[in-house]
């Protein structure tokens, strides 16, 4: 394998929310194939930078594949063809030399571009802030042991906790549907003891936000799963209909 | 917009996939009905006396006809609102869209459901028209309807199904209508949120199968009559 790429980037540039955005074309020559998306990317912003250019806006964080602040949408799939990988773990070693690779935002309405690829995902936030949270006052950390959850609960309600926010399965879903990242957040709470007191509210709550917000409804295609960073289930968006007939029933 | 269809895009869903479960049972049905147009000496019999049969249930089988109208009705306009709805969610479109492979369920047949759904309606209209609104012919049989005459429908699919577009026609939209329960089948089971790791599994890798062999049931019917003839 080469270990160095050259590579043909077409990356959507947008000044700002109201402005009409459009391709540019980049070429890029002896891209090291160890480095990250985002470093590569990087390169090709100091290079913008010397010429100068405004380089292109993207967000980062860690870059270590936690937090969820990274993504964008790479030959029409979200977080580019490696599954279970977010860009700022996805490696150049995974393209070919001479490849294309077409660039894009994440796009949905409730996700309002900011500036070329940062897109404005508040509107997760405001879900969240419809009911995904506990809120008992709990006080200190209790004992351990106070409360038994079998391990099997517990890794469950974890592989739903997984989820990182970043909204790469509204920019996959045909119908930029929230459902995946509104499941996943009232899952972890509500397979535990402790979420379970408020679950029918935080369903309801969370649900008619999400749909306020103007996501879109799930119509199980599940590509949302597919292009997960952390692989969480459509189980999940199940789970959220069942609890929502409940709490109507 | 009333504050029920409002109310939320899962409700939405449940309601598309309880009619759709519903008129998937109905095609069951009425496949296994069409049987009789296999069998019967003279051919025809068997056929026309299960049509009188079910007539005679008078106004039972017009309760019957109303409410299988309703679930069309409500399936297609809670469809089409949604899948508008849809629409609205995306108002920057992507230059490229991809498949993402590995656990993606995401298919043609998935991303075109309401094609292959338009299609679907007015394939019934069609269907509706030439027999249960078509042409009315009589016949009689000794032992049916206690000698009394009888609509002759199979007098008419065999007119209707001598004609080659007809029969590409019915073709056409029955190899759409199993695109539409390939994809339907375990969708809607996922819609009113009955999810288990292996009842998933083979709800969806039935669900193709399923799909295909319906319609392909259906279509064997104006081939057969075709090639009779
Ligand atoms: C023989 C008739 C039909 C049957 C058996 C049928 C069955 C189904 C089933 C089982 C589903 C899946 C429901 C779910 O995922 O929750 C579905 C979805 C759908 N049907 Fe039908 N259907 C029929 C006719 C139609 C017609 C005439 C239309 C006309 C527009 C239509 C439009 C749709 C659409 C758009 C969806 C997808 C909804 C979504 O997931 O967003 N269907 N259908
Ligand atoms: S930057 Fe944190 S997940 Fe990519």
């Amino acid at each position: 394998m080469a270990d160095k790429l050259n590579l043909q980037l077409q990356v959507w540039r947008q000044d700002s929310s109201e402005a009409t955005g459009e391709f540019h074309y980049y070429s890029m020559k002896d891209v090291p194939v160890d480095i990250s998306f985002l470093e590569m990317l990087d390169i090709l912003n100091e290079d913008l930078t010397k010429d100068g250019i405004m380089p292109i806006s993207f967000d980062s964080d860690c870059r270590e594949g936690i937090c969820g602040t990274c993504g964008f949408v790479i030959n029409g799939i979200a977080h580019g063809p490696e599954k279970k990988t977010t860009v700022c773990q996805l490696h150049m070693r995974h393209f070919k030399d001479g490849d294309t690779l077409v660039i894009e935002p994440f796009r949905a309405t409730p996700f309002k571009i900011v500036r070329d690829l940062v897109v404005d995902r508040s509107s997760f936030d405001r879900i969240i802030q419809a009911g995904g949270f506990i809120s008992a006052n709990t006080g200190n950390a209790p004992d351990a042991n106070s409360i038994l959850i079998s391990k099997d609960q517990v890794e469950d309600a974890f592989d739903s906790a997984a989820c990182i926010g970043c909204g790469a399965c509204v920019a996959s879903c045909p119908n930029a549907s929230g459902a995946l990242f509104t499941s996943a957040k009232i899952s972890h709470l509500s397979k535990l003891p402790q979420g379970k007191v408020e679950a029918s509210e935080r369903v309801t709550n969370m649900v008619k936000t999400m749909d306020s917000e103007g996501f879109g409804s799930c119509s199980n295609h599940a590509e949302c799963e597919a292009v997960c960073p952390k692989g969480i289930s459509i189980s999940n968006i199940a789970l959220m209909r069942k609890s929502l007939l409940k709490s109507i029933i | 917009m009333s504050k029920f269809i409002t109310f939320s895009s899962i409700l939405k869903k449940v309601v598309i996939a309880i009619t759709g479960l519903s008129l998937f049972l109905f095609l069951i049905v009425h496949l296994a009905g069409n049987i009789t147009i296999f069998t019967g000496n003279p051919p025809g019999q068997d056929f026309n006396a299960y049509a009188h049969f079910l007539e005679s249930f008078g106004i039972l089988f017009t309760v019957a006809e109303l409410g299988l109208l309703a679930f069309f009705l409500i399936h297609i306009s809670s469809a089409l609102y949604t899948n508008y709805e849809n629409y609205k969610s995306r108002n920057n479109r992507y230059a490229v869209s991809n498949f993402a492979g590995g656990n993606s369920k995401k298919t043609y047949a998935s991303t075109s459901m309401v094609i292959t759904g338009v299609v679907v309606m007015a394939f019934l209209i069609w269907h509706v028209l030439q027999f249960r609104l078509g042409s009315y012919y009589e016949t009689i049989y000794p032992g049916v309807n206690g000698g009394e005459p009888v609509r002759d429908l199979y007098r008419l699919i065999t007119e209707e199904f001598s004609n080659i577009w007809v029969v590409i026609g019915y073709t056409i939209s029955l190899l759409l209508l199993s695109l539409h329960l390939g994809h339907g089948f375990w969708s809607s089971f996922q819609s009113l949120g009955i999810y288990g790791k292996n009842f998933t599994r083979i709800t969806y890798s039935i669900s193709y199968l399923l799909g295909t062999i319906i319609s392909v049931g259906f279509l064997i019917i104006p081939i057969y009559i075709f090639f009779i003839n």
